[in-house]
Formats: C-alpha cells, structure tokens, sequence
C-alpha cells in the first residue's frame, strides 16, 4: 500500500485585490473579475521566497505524518520561481527540515505541474520499496509582468505531500496514477527573461483543456471510475473559470469540483495550485472519500492521481493548520506595496 | 462578365491544428464534393503569411495543392473581393474559362496586441505608429455619428445580437451562440463607446470560389453572375471628420440603384456600427437613419452572420460574402433563407474604409 502520510500548506499574509489593480492599469474591475472568476491574491511579503514557503508547508506535513524525519529519502520541489537558477531549492528545504543528508533530491521544473511531477515520482520510489517516504513540494512566487492579464492572478503559495507505504500511516490511498503530455508552446519564460509570456486564449483549449481532460479520462478509463464513484474532482486553477469548465466537460455535477474555487481568494499558485486544493480538500474529507486530482504545466502537460481516503486522516487533519485557516489570515496591500514585495521597483 | 458555380469553406475560427495550406486543403474537398476544379489560373488572396511568417511560398504550395501553375497573389485587407474582380476581369477578357478564387488567413497565432498593430494597417502610417488601433478609429466615427444624430451607443446593440442569430444557422461560423442586447452592454469596453460583444475576432479560415465564363456557366445548375464590381481607394472618412464612407460612395457611381435594391446585403460589421456607416453609404436611407433602415430589414442582412459571427478572416473575408450570396441566391441556404432573393450586394473594406471592393450578384445574366 503507498499513499499519503502527510500534507500541509502555506499561504502568505498579503493580498491585493483584483480591483486595485485594474484601478492602477485603467481596466473595468468588475469584468475582470467576472471574466477570470477570482476577487483577490495572495502576495509573498519581502522576506519570503519559495523554499520559506516550502519549509512552512513541509513542516505543517510533518506535524500530520508524525514520522522520524530522517528516514525520508527523497526531496522534490517543483517550482517556476526558484530562489536560484541553478542551485537546487530542493537541499535548502531538506537542510531546514533538519531531515539529515541520505536523501535523493532535485527541482522538477513543468511551469505549473512540477510538484505533481516531483509526487508522483516521490510516490514511485516508494511503491518500488527503495525508499520509505518522501517528500514533495509545490510552490511559487509566481511572476507576472505588470499590465499583463496574468497580474491579476499569479500569486503565492506551497504545499507539500509526504508519501509513504505503511497502512497505519496512509490517510490517502494512492489507487492510480497516469500523465498526457504534447509540445504546446503556450506559455514559457526564456532565460533571463524577468517575466513569462503565453498564447492568450492558445493557453485554453489546445493547452489547459486539452491536457487536463484527455489525462483524467485516461486515469478513470484505467482504474474503470465514473464521475459517480469520485467524491471531489481537483484541477489546476489558473483562474476560477477553467476548472468549473473542465468539470463540467467531464460530466462532474458543480459540487464535486467546488474546492477549486479556493482559486478565487488566494489566485494562482502556480506549482501549488493543485496541490493546495488538494489540501484543502483533505482537510474536510472523510474516510472513504475518493479524491481525483489532475495538474496542469504549461508546455504543456497533465498528472492524474486517484486517492482513497482512509480512517486515518480524521486525527491527522486537526494536527497543523488548515488552508483555510491561511486564507483567513491575511492584510490587504496597495500597488505600491505590492510592488515592492514583488520586487517590481 | 463571370459567374460564379461553386464555392468551399473551411470553418471559420481557432483553428489550431492548421496551418493555411491545410486550411486551402479543406476548400478545396468541399469544392471537390460539387463540381470539378479544372481551372487554368488560382487567384489567391493571403495576408498572414507574407505578414506574419514573413514568407511567400504559400503560392507554391497552392500551386501543387491545386496542380495549377499559374498563381496570382493578392495580399491586403479586402484582398479575397479584389482576387474575385481580377479573375472576373481575366475571364472576361477572353484569357482563361475558368478561374479558382481563393482566400486564406491564420490570424490566432497573433497575440492581440498584434492584432490591435495589425488591424491599424490601412489607416494612415503617422496615425497607426502613434498607437491608433482599429478599434478606437471606428469608436471616434461612432462617437462622431452619436452626437451628429443624437444617438446613444446602445441602440447599436441590437446590431450584433441579429449577427449571432445568423451565425446560430452557419456551421462555419466562428459563433454560433445566440446573445442578447444585455449581454452586449456588459461586455467590457474595448474602445469607448464600442463593447467587446460588438467586435469580429480576427480568426482563421479560408473560402474558394470557382468562377467560369457566363457562356460556359450555362451548362451549370443556378449559376449566380458577377453583375457589377468595383474598388476604390479614397480618402477615409476618419480623414474627412464624417460618417459616411467616401470610397463606397464613389465605387458605386452610376450602379446606385442595382445596390440600393439587392435583396442580400452582406456588410463590413468588423465593429457593429460598420455596419450602419456601410448602409447609408450605400445610400439605402438617409444619414443617421441606417439603424431604422437595418432593424427593418435585418433578416436580409448579412445572412450568414456576418464579420461579427462568422469571424472576421481578412483575406477570406469577400469570398464568404460571396459564398453567402450564392447561397441564398441559388436558394439553398437552408435555415437562413431569405425568400425570393434574386440578387445581392458585398461591400468589403480596408481599415475604416481606406478602400472599398463592392460586388454585385444576380441569378440574371
């Protein structure tokens, strides 16, 4: 049996609403809004960067999976915003975590799927037996060039997956996983570029539609689901409108894919995107619940999970702060301190 | 003149998975399931590729799609009109029997700020590099024609709402849902006073007709005959501070009453209030009457669904209209048929109106 053992998020303190910022470029705030289905974003404050964000939300997984951190072998962080270009943000997080040194690390870079990339391949080392858990983390700082239509979402945030194979530790079943991947140029950052740049609405059907369903299909045609047999369907959430849309094109009533509209008050995380709600999730589901989560990277690819949940989560899930706890938790900012914190000027 | 027997579409919008060639393919099977091309010379009217590839060897690759070897190349706005009339012209002359018209566009693999760049091609240089766009050239004449005829910009939404109903009849149309006037207003203002749900999308797509001599059209079923044609370059309206479009004036010279009394009108809606300037250009009502004029006869009214439905694919753009007419006048446009239409009237533009093509059709020789 592999599965979860433990999950934790973070999500900073700042926000700035979409309004202020259409107020700043001139646009109408309430199509906006209406447009991209979310009212506000999370900012990372000054001093934070993707590996804070990741040690927060280790250290929350760790309170849930109450494990000897040393016998984790294996750390991946998957990001777009590492704190260097080459130098693993990976080892920072391990080092922090205090988890010793007889780990297999790396960054899994997919734009906004490298953290699913890093679970599954975390999840794989662990099913093989080579390792006993491991540790994977999705975050972003994520940039965005000001005035683009990205500004009003990419936004701030991690969570991190801690996988094991010891039936009395799981919370999450993992029951199947499968990916669908193409050479979809719709959204890429050059080197020493500052900020990204994408195909506007190329980034929809033959990129986030396209990946997103063909991957959850083929994980459902595998393990034989129908819509029916999943409790919560999770997707990638650039913004409010997409996953709504990819649920429904799947056939999933509205309720199923409600945990997605977590997007609407924190934005885009990026790599954490999925992730996040996945956490979210967790932190209200019950024992034999089934989760479906399907990520999405530009460039352009899809991870499919299917999770069973166990007796287990119902006393790890009181064990650290839940995401909502975070969102709750929050100091609105103007454009000239988001500015600053983002380090535009 | 030259008449026209048979035309291919290839759907109008996001086609992502093709490029113009593929799109010229597509054309080409849909003709191919009517009649047999046989033509001697291809007409081929492209801005996307010289424009954006900054390459010219789609003509190439027409040429061995079709086994032509004779192509001439058009490449502006209204360039798929203007490829119709030289093909006219050709077979008019005596030179060729039977022409292959074709026109073709990929305009979405353009960001839209682009798009803005590129739709300002035909309006004056100084004016497109200091920034202006299409839209906010058509917003300043629509602003001018509100306050000239103390109209307000919402009675214009009624404009669009009839397109997405034709286009509801097209399976080629880029659009095929209906809207409302409401939803009009709500869309976000693209350039004061014109709203994003009263602007065509640039898009891709591609149109063919097959055009013969009227002596050898008529061994064909319901040939419909290229009656008049004309192209003029003209000072814009934007230039002359009015609404009313010179170009179209001019280009129908002496032909007003053929226009004024076609059954089909198929009309630049590239923004909704085009379609107004185009109508009372035409000299159909008088100045500042042309929204009456249209609610009254919208059902003939760019029937397919216009540039606002259909999408709005440059260089394929004359060659829909025209296809569109041939349609209702060989009376085979199914849902959208108009009844008892006879004859009918294109008017393509560049720009705001930098030039006008104008083609007439009747089923009469």
């Amino acid at each position: 049996m592999t599965g979860i053992v433990g999950y934790g998020a973070y999500i900073p303190f700042y926000r700035i609403k979409v309004g202020e910022i259409s107020r700043i470029w001139g646009k109408d705030e309430d199509s906006i809004k209406k447009g991209l289905g979310v009212e506000e974003k999370s900012v990372a404050a000054i001093d934070e960067d993707t590996v804070t964000m990741s040690v927060e939300a280790s250290l929350n997984a760790l309170k849930r999976a109450a494990i000897d951190r040393k016998k984790i072998g294996a750390v991946y962080s998957g990001s777009e915003s590492k704190v260097y270009a080459v130098k693993p943000n990976a080892t920072i997080v391990g080092d922090m975590l205090g988890i010793g040194n007889k780990y297999t690390s790396a960054d899994m870079e997919f734009a906004c799927k490298g953290g699913t990339a890093g679970l599954q391949a975390a999840l794989a080392l662990v099913k093989s037996g080579m390792i006993e858990y491991g540790l994977a983390i999705g975050a972003d700082t994520a940039q965005a060039k000001p005035g683009d239509i990205l500004e009003y979402t990419a936004s701030s945030g991690a969570a991190a997956f801690i996988v094991g194979n010891k039936e009395e530790e799981i919370i999450a079943e993992l029951e199947g996983t499968s990916s669908f991947s193409s050479d979809t140029p719709d959204f890429w950052r050059r080197n020493l570029q500052s900020y990204p740049e994408h195909g506007e609405k190329f980034t929809g059907e033959p990129a986030y539609f396209r990946h997103t369903i063909e991957s959850t299909k083929s994980l459902m045609n595998s393990l034989k689901l129908k819509t029916e047999d999943i409790d919560y369907m999770v997707f990638h959430t650039p913004n409010g409108k997409f996953p709504m849309k990819a649920g429904k094109l799947l056939g999933f009533p509205k309720e199923k894919t409600e945990a997605n509209n977590l997007v609407s008050v924190i934005g885009n995380t990026y790599s954490a995107a999925s992730l996040m709600v996945l956490s979210h999730v967790f932190d209200n589901a019950k024992p034999g619940e089934r989760i479906v989560v399907t990520s999405f990277g530009s460039g352009a690819g899809s991870d499919s999970f299917s999770f069973k949940v166990t007796e287990n989560i119902v006393e790890k899930q009181k064990k650290a702060p839940s995401t909502m706890s975070y969102v709750g938790n929050k100091r609105y900012i103007d454009y000239a301190m988001y500015a600053k914190q983002r380090w535009i000027f | 003149m030259a008449a026209i027997i048979a035309a291919g579409m290839a759907r109008f919008g996001d086609r992502w998975d093709k490029d113009e060639a593929a799109l010229v393919k597509e054309d080409l099977e849909d003709l191919k399931n009517v009649s047999s091309i046989n033509a001697e010379e291809v007409f081929l009217a492209n801005i996307s590729y010289p424009l954006i590839r900054k390459n010219q060897s789609l003509q190439k690759s027409v040429s061995e799609l079709t086994g032509i070897p004779i192509v001439h190349s058009f490449s502006e706005e209204c360039g798929g009109s203007i490829a119709l009339q030289q093909a006219a012209e050709a077979i008019d002359s005596g030179r060729i029997r039977k022409a292959l018209v074709i026109g073709v566009d990929k305009m979405s693999d353009l960001t839209s700020s682009e798009i803005g760049y590129i739709s300002a091609l035909s309006l004056r240089e100084e004016w497109q590099n200091r920034g202006l766009t299409l839209a906010a050239a058509y917003a300043l004449l629509e602003n001018l024609y509100l306050e000239k005829y103390s109209k307000k910009s919402d009675e214009m939404h009624a404009l669009p709402v009839s397109a997405h109903e034709h286009g509801s009849r097209n399976k080629n149309a880029q659009f095929q849902n209906m809207i409302s006037a409401e939803q009009v207003a709500q869309s976000a203002l693209t350039a004061e006073p014109i709203r994003q749900l009263e602007c065509a999308d640039w898009c891709d797509g591609a149109a063919a007709l097959l055009l013969v001599s009227n002596k050898e059209a008529e061994s064909h079923d319901k040939p419909v005959y290229l009656k008049e044609h004309a192209q003029i370059t003209a000072a814009s309206a934007l230039e002359k501070g009015e609404t009313l479009i010179p170009a179209i004036q001019k280009a129908i010279g002496n032909i007003k009453t053929a226009v004024q009394e076609a059954d089909i009108f198929e009309l630049h809606d590239i923004f909704s209030f085009g379609e107004v300037m185009c109508i009372e250009s035409l000299g159909c009502c008088n100045p500042g009457e042309g929204l009456q004029w249209i609610e009254k006869n919208k059902k003939r009214i760019n029937t397919g669904g216009g540039l606002k439905a259909c999408g709005y694919v440059p260089s394929a753009n004359g060659l829909r209209q025209a296809a569109e007419i041939m349609l209702q006048l060989k009376n085979s446009a199914g849902e959208r048929q108009v009844k008892n239409a006879k004859s009918g009237i294109s008017v393509n533009l560049n720009g705001t109106g930098e030039k006008a093509a104008i083609n007439v059709f009747s089923v009469e020789k």
